[in-house]
């Protein structure tokens, strides 16, 4: 089964730092994601409604001063520069509405905004076919020329006053035969002062008053002939002129006047026609497209501040969110922390104290099997440590074993000495010979057991006494091989004495019946020899396997000493 | 062997030895002492048999090696190794001469009743060479008649070389 132990100590580090990292990356995430969606209200507000209000704002603006031109344009008494500079405007006024309305079109827009928007074009259609009706009308103004036509019905009154009483002063001076001053000049009356300055660009007036103009002056001549008729008497000259001249000249004067009253009439009725135009229609529609552009304001400011609310509740939503984030970021970083940090110094603490245990030489104890079937490094340790305490602990088995070997051969070694003593003592010559070789050799074995006693000791002791404990069995092994050595000569004097003794035997055999007593002698004496021959043997063997015992200890106790130096 | 007394009672002394596995034994008025092996000089011209010669206190005395003699397999000495002095009847002359023993064992004294006669058969010693045999109790001991034993005509040559070295 896989386990989070199992992994080294880098990749729990790894993986620790991995997961904050990812806790990181999702809190920054949620930060991103929040700051553009905040973004997006901002630039919706920024980059829709803002712009949106502006434009149409702006639309509106241009709509009123266009408006305010064709209201303009209804005032009497304009001249014709005053009159093209407000056409001028209003054209301009055209132009950047349209263009403001252009641009608003091109924008986004919301149904109930579009639904605004259509009111607002098809009001301003209709605004528009009524503007258009005026143009006409005002382009229709312009043609007559007539600029001021309740002026000019004025004046055209007052003159056709002014020749009716000329005539009728006229008449009354021919009944009455008086002379009266004045009349007969056709630049001296009113409509010969106006004359000269009227101008226009209307060819019927300008043709009627050029065809006035000579019919005017017949008119006056007529009136001057009167008078001189007067003067004379001459009634009825008079009366003749004043019927055959003056009066058909009145009448062509009075037509011309009703001719050029006619065209100031159709100014008249073409400004009424344009007040009607202007202050009825177009003001109703202007009035109706505003109030849509003034929904459409309204509808993109309500919206504008619902994107701002929506951005604010984003900001305090995401807020929360990072908060929240950032804190179980926190939360789960400290955990794992917590966790890789007691993995690695748990496992490490454990190994420290069992080494510590190790060290005050109790080698009993185990590592929890918990420990060393991890797979990181802290088990690798453990077992690390399990393996050289199992390791001491078989080191040490081998060198109580070894004392223990020596110990028995020591007390087997002592108990063959102690039989041979006993044989030696009844041998003669040889026996001091033996004994001293016993004593010494029963000298040799004491120190050889106190030495491995000794050496029993110190090898419990562990580390320090092994390297003596190699030194006391090499030197018991040196003992035993003196041991060996001077066995060998016991034995060499064993067979001497036996080959004597059977000279001896032989000797008293050929002697007969002398010989009897000393052959009984040299039998005992060759069964002495004998005897101390075999002991010797054995000794030599048990010397020899003590010997090799010795080597051996020897040798695995310095194969031992590295190890434990090695441990130590 | 004298007839005046009982023979049978008669109790006589012999050196058994050791060759091999086997234990043989020589009577003890044939053998004049038992030696320790020495340095031996070899000579040569002389059959296989003979070791060489040995200096006993001034005289010369042959060595013969007693298992190639027997037709044993030929082994190294040992310590135990020794050279028994033979006193030999050669043609009615009595020489010394070594014989050479494995290890040497002991001094018995036998009756002839308790002496049995060899077998004719089946034994790969010669039988004449025989005295007879001694049961002890689990093995035999193969008593030797020495004069026999080395009577062969190879001693002549042997004492003829001899001869030669002293010549």
């Amino acid at each position: 089964m896989f386990s989070f132990n199992d992994l080294n100590i880098g990749r729990k580090l790894l993986s620790g730092f991995l997961l904050v990292i990812a806790i990181l990356v999702i809190v920054g995430g949620i930060g991103f994601i929040s700051l553009r969606n905040v973004a997006g209200s901002f630039r919706a507000v920024s980059e829709n409604n803002l712009p949106s209000i502006q434009r149409v704002y702006e639309l509106e603006v241009y709509l009123e001063k266009l408006n305010k031109g064709y209201n303009n344009l209804l005032q009497i008494g304009l001249n014709r520069e005053e009159r093209d500079k407000i056409v001028k405007e209003i054209e301009q006024n055209r132009a950047s509405y349209i263009r403001a309305m252009n641009a608003y079109d091109a924008m986004s827009k919301t149904s109930e905004e579009q639904r605004y928007w259509d009111t607002f074009v098809e009001e301003l259609n209709q605004y528009a076919e009524a503007n258009r009706q005026i143009d006409r009308a005002h382009a229709e103004v312009l043609r007559i020329d007539v600029l001021n036509p309740l002026r000019l019905n004025r004046d055209l009154e007052l003159f056709m006053k002014d020749h009716y009483a000329l005539q009728v002063r006229t008449s009354n001076a021919i009944q009455a035969l008086d002379y009266f001053d004045g009349g007969d000049d056709h630049t001296a009356c009113n409509f010969g002062h106006w004359l000269p300055e009227f101008k226009t660009e209307n060819q019927a007036i300008s043709a009627n008053f050029m065809g006035m103009r000579n019919d005017h002056q017949q008119f006056h001549a007529a009136v001057g002939k009167i008078k001189n008729h007067i003067r004379q008497g001459n009634r009825n000259a008079a009366n003749d002129v004043y019927l055959h001249e003056m009066i058909p000249t009145a009448d062509k004067v009075f037509s011309y006047f009703g001719l050029a009253n006619n065209e100031a009439e159709k100014v008249v009725q073409l400004v009424g026609e344009m007040n009607h135009l202007v202050g009825v229609v177009g003001n109703q529609h202007y009035q109706k497209s505003v109030d849509a552009l003034n929904n459409v304001i309204k509808l993109n400011r309500e919206m504008a501040e619902e994107e701002t609310l929506a951005g604010a509740r984003i900001v305090s939503s995401s807020n929360f969110m990072l908060i929240a984030g950032i804190v179980l970021g926190a939360f789960i970083a400290f955990f794992l922390a917590n966790i890789i940090s007691k993995a690695i110094t748990g496992g490490i603490q454990k190994g420290v104290e069992f080494a510590e245990v190790i060290s005050n030489g109790d080698l009993t104890q185990n590592i929890d099997k918990k420990y060393t079937n991890q797979k990181d490094e802290i088990g690798q340790l453990a077992r690390a440590l399990q393996d050289m305490v199992d390791r001491l602990r078989d080191i040490i088995g081998n060198v109580i074993a070894g004392s223990d070997n020596i110990a028995a051969a020591s007390q087997q070694m002592s108990s063959v000495a102690q039989q041979m003593s006993q044989g030696s003592s009844e041998q003669a010559s040889s026996a001091e010979e033996v004994s001293s070789s016993m004593e010494e050799m029963a000298a040799n074995i004491q120190q050889n057991t106190e030495y491995a006693r000794e050496t029993e000791k110190i090898a419990k002791a562990a580390e320090s006494g092994i390297t003596e404990g190699s030194k006391t069995t090499n030197q018991a092994a040196d003992a035993m091989k003196q041991i060996a050595e001077k066995i060998s000569i016991i034995g060499e004097i064993s067979r001497q004495t036996n080959i004597l003794a059977l000279n001896a035997a032989v000797e008293a055999a050929r002697a007969g019946e002398h010989g009897k007593g000393f052959a009984v002698v040299a039998a005992e004496v060759r069964k002495l020899a004998e005897r101390s021959q075999v002991a010797a043997n054995e000794i030599d063997k048990l010397s020899k396997y003590g010997v090799d015992i010795s080597e051996t200890a020897g040798k695995k106790l310095a194969e031992i000493v590295p190890e434990i130096q090695k441990t130590a | 062997m004298d007839n005046t007394y009982n023979s049978n009672q008669l109790k006589r002394s012999y050196l058994s030895f050791q060759l091999g596995d086997e234990i043989f034994a020589a009577d003890v008025s044939k053998v004049l002492e038992i030696l320790e092996l020495r340095p031996i000089t070899k000579v040569p011209k002389t059959p296989a048999f003979m070791r060489g010669v040995i200096n006993l206190r001034g005289s010369v005395l042959p060595v013969l090696d007693t298992r190639i003699k027997f037709g044993l397999t030929v082994k190294e000495d040992t310590v135990d190794t020794c050279i028994i002095v033979l006193l030999v009847e050669l043609d009615g002359d009595m020489i010394t001469l070594g014989a050479l023993a494995d290890s040497v064992e002991e001094v018995l004294e036998l009756t002839d009743d308790e002496i049995e006669l060899p077998p004719s058969i089946g034994s790969k010693f010669n039988p004449d060479y025989l005295k007879g045999m001694y049961r002890n109790e689990d093995h035999f001991i193969m008593i030797l008649d020495v004069d026999k034993v080395f009577n062969a005509g190879e001693l002549i040559s042997s004492q003829a070389t001899i001869s030669t070295v002293h010549a």
